[in-house]
This record gives structure tokens, C-alpha cells and sequence, in this order.
């Protein structure tokens, strides 16, 4: 089993807690990236460090940021998008995905022309939206997986179908840090919850940041682990779902609204089948 | 290979619609002392033909129910009877899940059972406890079973159990238990009922194919995701002349397969040891080889040869069925030397959905000398 990966917003404090090997590093600006890390690669090395911008991303210079720090760059829009592409050679020289909401659905657009300048992109696809933008998140994911043009990957299509499993189940959240077989959120209380979302709504583990490297143990963890059996034992549409595999229930909240998601993970579903003879490599902390 | 269905015990802590041990007496359970008879019929058996395998089936009622000790009990009589012969010796079970523990774990794991075969269902009150037969209560422990298999690395898959409650519902209930557990597909059998239809639950052979061949075109375009699920893959594999294939078609179990019961009645199989249908006698009185040998087998092997010349001859399907079940032909139709009532069921199955879908024609008639050709490969006396 892997190490759980921390989430969290720099604390020196924090860091010296955590007995694992690896931490992401959660910043609010671009700009504080540029003393990023360094005091807590003493204690861990980094993954990766995340950058929740509110400014949209024709706003951010990237004056003064180490060109081989690993950046996941969530921003709202793209803005100008003629901006953007005037600086793609800037973003590809950065080690960096940029990530973008799928809504507003223009944002969806935006990504696929950034990508197909060569900048690695990924859309969140958030579970509490209930109007979601299925057929154009489709069209996308056609063109992620399916184009042979060169382009840069997008997510979180491109880890689905390279790093997916055939024979079961695989986590779609994962390029966002949504994946608590992978990461776990920490807040500036030290408190512990299995996505982002957790951390915000106060659903937290009883547990401290010192156990993190044994929560594989943990039995709330495993309970966790098995919310999956809910659909089942409510007998739940999700569980009768084409698609399960690819989704796990994770957009019940959407798809009671609208089931389109259903033909939208089952076309995910058939991608990895298409992909799996042929698999590629993907930056692992990108992956 | 020998296969031995073993029911040491037919109590069962469910109370399953359509299950037959739920309606006869169900109190016996194999002794220790017979059991150990059992393990020294098997080191007979096994020390008389050195080059023989057994696949023994740990069956019920629910085997889960004998508790750990009676397998570790067993464990201590294969070492005694069979040593240096365990190898040879493949242990399976068939288990609702429910009744799973650690101590169980281990005393399966020391069996070298690795794999557990269980039942699953997901429409309501079908399986489940009591009068009112309680699904929920029954699934959330078949849960805390599943959890505790994959923990200790014991895969599972299902049997599912199609019936007239069934029908119509073919895709949802593959894709519930697809879900359920994604690497191991399942297997969609017909229910066999040879008694009253208290409620209502039996189907014809017809039906039955209706049912897989809703299932057929998502298995054909797919056969890489759907190639595990039975019975549609070995019957495609048959066609395809590719090998394999289910007892109840293989047209070869006359003299590979045992059933024991609680008391040590011998019969055929599990479906003839629980229907009554064939005694050979009880393992307390004969050896493996003797029940394996009995005369009452040799309809079996005989009707292997006058079936291509009669009710089978211009089948072109008989490459692939060999006439069925012949315990159901002896259940449904009074005659061991009949097809089995599952004919109908090939045929529009494979004519219906097979054939039309896959571009394919079946034409696997028998032989126009059978007995020959049988005698040739070896299955023929």
C-alpha cells in the first residue's frame, strides 16, 4: 500500500508532526510559492504544491517562480484567453497543470486550447454541482484521449485511462487531490479529512496528523474505505449503474438531478478499455 | 480430475426463496468420525491412482455453520490419510459469507482454500434471514464477509440464481453485481426447482436464454471486459470449439463426479443428492473407486452414445451441450437417457441471439459414429 500524501498550507510545526516522506503544499497565491518548500523540504520532499488562485489566469506573471517546482494551478477562468496563448511558452517552460473548474463551460473550451499548445490542463469536475456540463466534459474527454494531435494531457482523463483499472475500480478525483487512498487534507488545526471538500464542511478523522502514516490501520479510514457498500445496501441507482467503475457514486448528487453523467462514465469506461493495450507515462506527481 | 460435492452439513442460517435445502429435513451433521472416513477414502482413492486429482467442494446448507474446529478437524485427517498426497487435493467452498470470522479464515487458509464461492441477490427479500427473509440484515453481514476475504487475500465471486422474479431485470442485476465486485463476473444459473413452485419462481428453458440473450450483444462487443461471465462465455468457447465447458454440458461427469451427504450417502452430485434422484450407496460402505465404478453410472456413459443416434442425432448444437444435464433428463423428463429440459434452452439461446449477433453458424452434429469418436478421445468405455 502507498504513503498517504498530506495536503496542507505551509507550517513548519505542522511538517515536523507528519512521519511520511512526502507533502503537498497548499498556497492561496502564485506569488508565496517562491519560498515554497524550502524549509519543509528539510523535513519531507515535495510532491507537489498546490496554488488556489482567485485571480484568473491571464492575471499571473511568473516572475521569480522556480521553473522545475511542481505546480498544480487551480484558477477559476483563463480570462483573456488570447493572453494565455500569447504566454504559452511561458507555462510550458514551468513545470506546471493548470487547472480549471468546469464551470463556467467556456473554461472547457479554454482548456482544450491550451492543451493543444502543448500546457498540461485539467478540469475539476465538482461532485456538489448538480448542473453539469456532461456532453461538453464528453467532448473534451474525446478529445483528450482519443486526438492524435500532439498536445498537452488533460486530466483527469489522461490518469483514467493510463493509470486505470480494467478489472476494477478507479478513483476519478485523483489528479485533484481527491483520492484518500492517495492524500489526505490537513487544516491549520492539524485536523485530518479525506478530500478538500471534507475539510471545508468540517467532516474530520478523530485522529492526529502524527498518525498519519499508520492510517491504513486506522478503522476509520477503513470504514471510509468501504462507503462504497452504502450504495449497495440502499440498493441506490449508482449501484445498478453502467458506469460504476469509473464513479463509485461519487456524483449521486448530480446525477439525481441529471443522469447524464451515466452515458458520460460509461464512455470513460470504454476509453480506458481503448487505452489499456496501449499505455503511456505520465510526471509522476502529475499522475 | 475426481470432484467431490461435500455437504457435511444442509442446515442453513438462511432462509433463501429458492433454495431446496430450506425444504427438507436439515438437522444432520457429518460426524467427526465419518468425516475422517471420508479423508481415508480420498488417501485410498488417490493411493491407488497416482496420477489422479480431487477437486473437493465444501458445500451446504451454509459449510460455515460447522465452525473452525470441524475444518481444522479435517485438515488433521488429510494429513493423516492423505500424506504426501495434499497436493493433489484442491479444496473449494461454496459459502452465503455471512457467517465468516477470522478464526474461519484460518482454518480455510490452512485447507489451502483460497477462494470462496457465494450466492449474491439483489432484489429484496429473495435471500435472507427469518420468516420475512431479511435481505438488509443478511447483506450488511455478506458485506462484513467480503470485507474480511479481501483482507486476508480470499477472492469471492457469486453465483447468481436467475428466476421468474428475474426477468425483464437482466442488465440491471449483471450491472449490481459487476459492481459489486468487478474482478470476478458472475455466474448466472437457472433455478432448478423439481418440487411444488411455492412461489411462483421457476422459468421455462426459454426464458432463461431470453434472459442471457438480453446480455449477449454487451458480451460480444466486449469480450476482453465481459469474456469471465458464465454460462455465456463456455458456451461461446464451445462454439468456437475452444474447449471448456460446465458440467452440465460437458457430457463427461459419468465417472468424475461424487456427491456426499451429512449421513455419508453417496450420489452424483449435488443436484442428485438433493433431489433423492441417484444413490450410490454411502461412503461408509464403499470406497471412492467402488461409487465412482457403480453400475448405476453406466446409463450416463450409454446415453452418451444413444442420444447421437436418437433424440440428438441431427442436432447441430450436441457439440455443444451433449444432451444436458442428464440428472435434470432423469428430473424432469423420468428418463436418464433423455436430453435434459435445458435443450430448449440451447437451442434458442445459440439460434437466437448466438448465432444472428456473432455472423456465426453452429454445425456441430454428432459424429455418425459417436461411440467411436468418444472411444477415440478417450471418454468411451
Amino acid at each position: 500500500m502507498n504513503e498517504l500524501i498530506p495536503v496542507f498550507a505551509p507550517d513548519a510545526g505542522l511538517s515536523k508532526r507528519l512521519d511520511v516522506e512526502k507533502v503537498v503544499l497548499v498556497f492561496d497565491k502564485l506569488e508565496d510559492t517562491l519560498e515554497s518548500g524550502s524549509s519543509h523540504e528539510r523535513e519531507q520532499s515535495l510532491h507537489c504544491v498546490i496554488v488556489r488562485e482567485a485571480r484568473n489566469l491571464d492575471l499571473l506573471t511568473f516572475e521569480g517562480i522556480e521553473h522545475a517546482l511542481p505546480i498544480a494551478l487551480f484558477v477559476p477562468a483563463v480570462g483573456s484567453i488570447r493572453i494565455a496563448i500569447s504566454r504559452a511558452k511561458v507555462y510550458s517552460a514551468f513545470n506546471l497543470r493548470i487547472f480549471l473548474p468546469a464551470l463556467p463551460r467556456e473554461n472547457l473550451v479554454h482548456a482544450r486550447i491550451l492543451a493543444s499548445l502543448g500546457i498540461e490542463m485539467a478540469v475539476v469536475i465538482p461532485q456538489e454541482e448538480k448542473d453539469l456540463p456532461w456532453d461538453e466534459i464528453s467532448d473534451l474527454m474525446h478529445y483528450a484521449v482519443y486526438s492524435p494531435s500532439r498536445k498537452g494531457s488533460i486530466e483527469p482523463f489522461e490518469r483514467f485511462v493510463t493509470r486505470g483499472d480494467t478489472q476494477g475500480v478507479t478513483a476519478f478525483g485523483s489528479p485533484w487531490f481527491d483520492d484518500p487512498e492517495r492524500f489526505i487534507h490537513i487544516d491549520a488545526q492539524g485536523r485530518l479529512a479525506f478530500s478538500k471538500r471534507d475539510l471545508e464542511e468540517g467532516h474530520f478523522l478523530q485522529t492526529r496528523p502524527e498518525e498519519l502514516s499508520n492510517l491504513h490501520q486506522n478503522e476509520e479510514y477503513q470504514g471510509n474505505l468501504k462507503r462504497w457498500q452504502a450504495s449497495f445496501l440502499r440498493n441506490s441507482k449508482c449501484s445498478y449503474c453502467a458506469a460504476w467503475s469509473a464513479c463509485q457514486g461519487a456524483y449521486i448528487e448530480s446525477c439525481s438531478h441529471d443522469p447524464r453523467c451515466e452515458a458520460f462514465f460509461s464512455e470513460m469506461v470504454e476509453a480506458l478499455d481503448f487505452r489499456s493495450q496501449n499505455r503511456g507515462r505520465t510526471k509522476i506527481w502529475q499522475s | 480430475m475426481a470432484v467431490v460435492i461435500f455437504k457435511a452439513i444442509e442446515d442453513c442460517n438462511s432462509n433463501c426463496l429458492y433454495c431446496k435445502v430450506v425444504k427438507k429435513p436439515r438437522d444432520e451433521v457429518m460426524s467427526l468420525a465419518l468425516l475422517e472416513t471420508v479423508f481415508m477414502r480420498i488417501g485410498d482413492f488417490l493411493r491407488e491412482r497416482p496420477d489422479e486429482t480431487l477437486e473437493f467442494t465444501w458445500h451446504g446448507g451454509e459449510a460455515c455453520l460447522l465452525g473452525a474446529d470441524y475444518f481444522r478437524a479435517a485438515r488433521r485427517y488429510q494429513e493423516k490419510h492423505c500424506a504426501g498426497m495434499e497436493k493433489r487435493i484442491s479444496h473449494l467452498i461454496q459459502s452465503n459469507m455471512t457467517l465468516l470470522s477470522q478464526d474461519l479464515v484460518d482454518a480455510f487458509k490452512a485447507l489451502g482454500i483460497n477462494k470462496i464461492g457465494s450466492s449474491f441477490e439483489p432484489l429484496p427479500n429473495i435471500r435472507g434471514f427469518g420468516p420475512e427473509r431479511d435481505s438488509d440484515a443478511y447483506n450488511r453481514l455478506f458485506f462484513k464477509g467480503v470485507e474480511l476475504a479481501e483482507r486476508n487475500n480470499l477472492t469471492w465471486g457469486v453465483i447468481y440464481v436467475v428466476h421468474r422474479r428475474s426477468l425483464g431485470k437482466a442488465k440491471e442485476i449483471l450491472r449490481y453485481l459487476v459492481n459489486l465486485n468487478p474482478r470476478s463476473l458472475p455466474q448466472l444459473n437457472k433455478i432448478y426447482l423439481y418440487e411444488e413452485d411455492e412461489f411462483g419462481l421457476d422459468i421455462s428453458p426459454e426464458e432463461y436464454a431470453d434472459f442471457l440473450g438480453e446480455l449477449f450483444p454487451m458480451f460480444w462487443a466486449n469480450r476482453k471486459r465481459w469474456g469471465g461471465l458464465q454460462p455465456i462465455s463456455t458456451l461461446v468457447n464451445a462454439m468456437e470449439r475452444e474447449g471448456g465447458s460446465v458440467c452440465d454440458y460437458s457430457g463427461k461427469c459419468t465417472r468424475k463426479w461424487l456427491y456426499i451427504g451429512p449421513a455419508g450417502k453417496a450420489s452424483h452430485c449435488g443436484k442428485g443428492g438433493d433431489y433423492d434422484l441417484i444413490s450410490y450407496g454411502n461412503i461408509r460402505d464403499r470406497s471412492i473407486a467402488e461409487i465412482l465404478a457403480d453400475p448405476l453410472r453406466a446409463p450416463l456413459e450409454a446415453r452418451q452414445e444413444s442420444l447421437p443416434l436418437g433424440e440428438c442425432k441431427d442436432c447441430r448444437f450436441w457439440g455443444i451441450c451433449h444432451g444436458g444435464c442428464p440428472l435434470d433428463a432423469l428430473a424432469t423428463r423420468g428418463d436418464i437417457l433423455k436430453a435434459s429440459s435445458h435443450c430448449a434452452f440451447i437451442k434458442r439461446f445459440m439460434g437466437e441471439y448466438v448465432e444472428p449477433i456473432t455472423g456465426m453458424t453452429v454445425n456441430q452434429r454428432p459424429h455418425a459414429n459417436e461411440y467411436e469418436r468418444r472411444k477415440e478421445v478417450g471418454i468411451a468405455r
